[in-house]
């Protein structure tokens, strides 16, 4: 958990954190590291655009949307890529959300961090295995960013067979479950992708968000700073 | 029907023969060019030969039974491109193409989680396998088997339904990874012994891990498994390489280490992914003509929850003690949470029980004014959801045991049965049908029989009549009743013999209320504690306990060190070893109480100066250096020394001044500082904190001014929506503006929203959402109310809103944040009057 990011995550800016405060926080990153464990499975994929979106290449699996358009422009393959810390975090975060709404907040946040680590992990394998290629791989794009549809969770999740993998599910409102978790997808480019990593601000919430206002993102590494223009 | 196979099935399941499945299916379709992620199911109807192709090719290779290809034709799965019925009667058609001896319906999961962790409720799931099983006996099946499971609850509701809906023999097969558990954390102990208790036919594990890494897992369930064990490991741990899944465990290596499965116990086998008929074929070759040498083993006392079995060998003189707290007889606060429906009070007693030791909880919720078929389901399920011991389900009321006990995830303790003719008839069958232990009360039609040898009597009559319904006498446990010993003085021996003689002559387990005993006596705890010692001397297993008295702790600590059930004395040890002998101190307490005092005063005198900086002990100054105290601890966000200070306080200022004049212009403060972005969320919560705790001294010293409450308000995370920080953030807040707060949880159906509101009359609705897909529920939710109780005004928030989004939705108010809510419930209040 680093520990930087799970402040972030608690609205932490300048304040001055009591070392009370600051010890209840530490406790709570230290129980998570302690306790969980990211899991994560992915595969990569031949895709092409066709009629209706993206096809993922020996899946039924279609990526539709302007993001989608925008984001694998010109990409040879995609891979599919799932996360998550496990029914375990649920678990744990409603036993303290019944004692302790405070202790529920900062184990939250440490988990968040946690699952987003995961991501990276994921996310740099996938970049290593591409690089042995000779493929360039975008910075991974999740489903609910932009227009490309929660629903799309399900299908996702079946062709990787997280389920079975993971235990990895969604509801019937396209919510991950475990909430823990993330998936994700990351563009595989035979030339470096012209828009390099993408900003947030093709995000559907992005005119209210208030990390974007505060200069901040909440997708994993992608920061305000590092980003390019905006795609849509 | 073929006489042969019928025969094979018979005796395979009654453990005398082997049986042997088939290997993948989704394998072998994907070899011949299925995509990945797409139905496999719906091949039965649109591509029939290749799936008989998959079948024909196991049965050359020696299965007995083959597995139909429907383990995700579920309704939910499906999603309207099938039937249910036709994807069941065309997967039977495929299987029979092949010729086998035997054709199992294949369930999977649901591909929902169920509740509390997912939004599944346990009646859609049950309904989603009841329409499986019915097409199961429509397309001819010949048994079934549901595989692959995670979560038991979802595997009870598929066993309740397959029973409910077919005669189908049912065999049951659960998952686990590398940990040893199941992605939701259920041990194979607690596998075997809640599907033994069910009436499972075979029970066992499949894929994940191939069959090595598998063979531990099965000598962890064989001594729990009261029926014939399967096992379908996969061909290793799945790998993708370039793309493609490969499996590393080649046919005879599988088959070789399938000998070690077979030597552990197994009789039914077959492969999961991975494996192909080169697989089937090593294991019917390593079966072939042989006769399965395992014996039932002596089941244990044991009743489990989904992570946790509680078991008590039989012969054994291990103690598991059942936490009484959860009971309202005599309990003012409980009364009071129950019925205002404040679970958080109850689920605290059971987090509280658990870490002072308890192995099971009881749950009572007997008050006359509840509806406690509703409200013993309810808190059941709620003390699940955050602890993880197995329950006591306690009523008199049948209906309401027998709720319960379905939804129950895992294997309950029902009490109780007695030997009343009615109550055997009603209770038993329903220990019976949903897999429960039971404790029998020795009382019938008679009363409760002055001697022992008469109880030990009807326990005899009971525990014969469990067994002529199937439940073993290893989950019967009797109570040889416990009376006071300040009016039944006598028959406290009587409780002791007839322990001694159902022990010894039943070979069952005992439980007790303990407690009891003491009833009318002075130094209770010092009574029960030496009752305590007697009755584990006779035999006593499950004491139910107070397991808040310390004393009575310190009995079962030293009980389990002489019953040799705490192996080296290493836990009593790791407890008490540098503790200080409890009557000593006491007595060198007496004799010094003069230093004592000093001490005291010392100390308080250092509390005060610290936070009162320097203001005089008495006196109005004093007391204005305690509020400014009090006030500085709210706004630093520090509960230590909350409640001292605020009863210090409470000396010299009234109640109400202390709430109003201190604890909320305080928060006031904070909420400010909050909004100008000088403190962040968590220390808004620690000053909230520390207010809860101000607040529980106030309640303690005058309840009355504590519990008026400034207006009620409703709170749920909308339907659909399974994220409630935000919530409870906002309901800590607003419970200590001094706000009473109904807490509906999340994934909270707009109906019920609106009956809260009519229950209990309130006029104010909050609501959060987290996900732009649960909005929409938001919208529903508020439409409800609009339409039916137009008076009321609602607050919304959470993540995605946006103050646009809350006037789409149609709400009052859009709530940034927690100190945001509060603003507005002071301003509605405010209006109100």
């Amino acid at each position: 958990v680093r520990r930087p990011e799970a402040l972030r995550y608690l609205g932490h800016t300048d304040q001055t954190v009591d070392p009370e405060l600051a010890a209840r926080i530490e406790a709570a990153a230290a129980r998570c590291e302690a306790e969980l464990e990211p899991r994560f499975t992915w595969r990569a994929f031949d895709v092409a655009r066709g009629r209706d979106g993206w096809e993922v290449a020996g899946t039924a699996l279609v990526l539709a949307g302007s993001s989608m358009d925008a984001y694998l422009d010109g990409a040879e393959q995609v891979a599919l890529l799932a996360v998550t810390l496990g029914a375990a975090c649920d678990r744990t975060l409603r036993v303290l959300g019944a004692r302790d709404p405070l202790d529920q907040l900062l184990f939250d946040a440490a988990a968040t961090d946690l699952v987003e680590g995961g991501a990276d992990a994921a996310e740099a394998e996938v970049a290593a295995w591409a690089r042995e290629r000779g493929l360039h791989a975008r910075a991974r794009f999740s489903p609910g960013y932009g227009d490309l549809d929660l629903a799309v969770q399900r299908p996702l999740l079946d062709v990787l067979d997280a389920g079975r993998r993971l235990g990895l599910t969604t509801s019937s409102s396209n919510l991950l479950v475990p909430t823990k978790s993330v998936t994700a997808l990351v563009g595989l480019f035979s030339r470096a992708p012209r828009g390099g990593p993408l900003g947030c601000g093709f995000c559907g919430l992005a005119a209210s968000c208030s990390l974007r206002e505060r200069g901040l993102v909440c997708s994993g590494a992608a920061r305000a700073a590092a980003e390019a223009p905006d795609v849509c | 029907v073929n006489h042969e196979a019928k025969h094979l099935l018979d005796e395979a399941l009654a453990g005398r023969s082997y049986l042997l499945f088939d290997g993948a299916m989704g394998t072998m379709l994907q070899k011949a060019g299925m995509p990945a992620g797409t139905l496999p199911e719906l091949l039965n109807i649109q591509n029939p030969a290749m799936v008989t192709a998959v079948h024909r090719a196991y049965v050359a290779a020696g299965s007995q039974v083959v597995t139909a290809n429907t383990f995700g034709a579920n309704r939910a799965k499906l999603g309207g491109a099938a039937s249910v019925e036709d994807v069941y009667k065309a997967a039977a058609a495929c299987a029979r193409a092949a010729n086998p001896l035997l054709v199992a319906a294949n369930m999977g999961p649901t591909g929902s989680l169920l509740k509390p962790l997912g939004t599944m409720d346990f009646d859609e799931a049950y309904e989603l396998y009841a329409e499986q099983a019915r097409a199961a006996v429509a397309a001819g099946m010949d048994l079934v088997i549901v595989e692959t499971m995670s979560d038991i609850l979802e595997l009870k509701a598929a066993v309740l339904a397959v029973r409910e809906n077919s005669d189908l023999p049912l065999v049951t097969s659960m998952t686990f990874g590398e940990d040893g558990c199941t992605f939701l954390g259920t041990s194979p102990e607690v596998a075997a012994a809640t599907l033994t208790a069910l009436g499972v036919d075979a029970l066992g594990v499949n894929c994940s891990l191939g069959p090595n890494a598998l063979l531990p897992l099965v000598r962890r369930m064989e001594p729990y498994a009261g029926v014939p064990l399967i096992v379908e490991a996969n061909a290793g741990l799945p790998r993708v390489v370039d793309g493609v899944t490969t499996y590393d465990v080649s046919p005879d290596e599988y088959a070789e280490a399938a000998r070690g499965l077979v030597e552990a116990g197994v009789t039914i086998l077959g492969g999961c992914c991975g494996t192909t008929p080169a697989y089937i074929e090593r294991l019917a070759g390593l079966v072939a003509g042989k006769t399965p040498a395992r014996t039932i083993p002596e089941l244990p006392f044991c009743v489990t929850s989904p992570s946790r079995i509680v078991a008590l060998p039989a012969g054994s003189h291990h103690i598991a003690v059942v936490g009484e707290r959860i009971n309202p007889t005599g309990k003012k606060r409980l009364k009071e949470a129950l019925r205002s429906g404040d679970l958080d009070y109850v689920l605290g007693e059971a987090i509280d029980q658990k870490e002072l030791g308890a192995d099971v909880l009881d749950v009572n919720v007997g008050l006359p004014e509840l509806d406690e078929c509703a409200v013993l389901t309810q808190v059941c399920e709620a003390v699940q959801s955050v602890c993880d011991l197995p329950l006591q389900l306690d009523s008199t009321d049948v209906a309401a045991v027998e709720r319960a006990a379905r939804r129950y995830a895992g294997k309950p303790l029902v009490n109780s049965v007695n030997g009343k003719a009615e109550s055997l008839a009603t209770v038993l069958p329903v220990v019976a049908k949903y897999g429960c232990a039971v404790v029998a009360l020795t009382l019938d039609e008679r009363g409760i029989p002055e001697r022992g040898d008469e109880r030990f009597e009807i326990a005899r009559r009971i525990v014969e009549a469990a067994e002529a319904l199937g439940i073993p006498r290893s989950d019967v446990v009797v109570d040889c009743l416990c009376m006071a010993a300040s009016t039944n003085q006598d028959q406290v021996r009587e409780t002791l013999h007839a322990i001694r003689r159902v022990r010894a002559e039943l070979g069952v387990k005992t439980t007790l209320g303990v407690s009891n005993i003491s009833f009318g006596l002075p130094q209770r705890e010092l009574v029960n504690a030496v009752f305590l010692s007697e009755a584990f001397g006779a035999g006593l297993d499950l004491p139910i306990l107070n397991v808040k008295s310390a004393r009575v702790r310190d009995v079962v600590a030293a009980a389990r060190v002489l019953s040799g059930q705490d192996r080296g004395a290493a836990g009593f040890i790791e407890e008490y070893a540098g503790v200080a002998n409890p009557y000593e101190a006491a007595a060198a307490g007496a004799q010094g109480a003069a230093g004592q005092g000093a001490v005291q005063g010392a100390t308080g005198g250092a509390a005060g100066s610290d936070a009162a900086q320097g203001a005089g002990a008495d006196g109005p100054a004093g007391a204005d250096g305690l509020l400014a105290q009090v006030r500085h601890l709210v706004l630093t966000g520090r509960k230590g020394p909350m409640r001292e200070a605020t009863e210090r306080l409470l000396a010299s200022r009234t109640p109400l001044e202390v709430i109003d004049g201190c604890f909320i212009p305080a928060l006031d403060e904070v909420g400010a500082r909050f909004e100008k972005g000088e403190l962040f969320l968590p220390q808004l919560m620690a000053s909230a904190e520390a207010v809860k705790a101000g607040f529980d001294a106030v309640r303690a010293a005058a309840p009355a001014a504590a519990g008026a409450s400034k207006g009620s308000i409703v709170l749920a995370t909308v339907k659909g929506d399974i994220h409630d920080i935000g919530k409870n953030i906002v309901k800590m807040l607003l419970e200590n503006y001094g706000y009473r707060v109904y807490d509906l949880g999340r994934d909270v159906d707009p109906q019920l929203v609106l009956d809260a509101v009519r229950a209990h009359g309130v006029q104010l609705v909050g609501l959060s959402a987290l996900m732009t897909t649960t909005v929409r529920a938001m919208e529903e939710t508020i439409a409800l109310l609009r339409r039916e109780e137009p008076d009321v005004r609602v607050m919304v928030g959470g993540a995605v809103l946006t103050p646009e989004y809350a006037r789409m939705v149609g709400a009052d108010w859009y709530a940034k944040d927690a100190a945001e809510s509060a603003r507005i419930a002071g301003e509605f209040f405010a209006q109100e009057g």
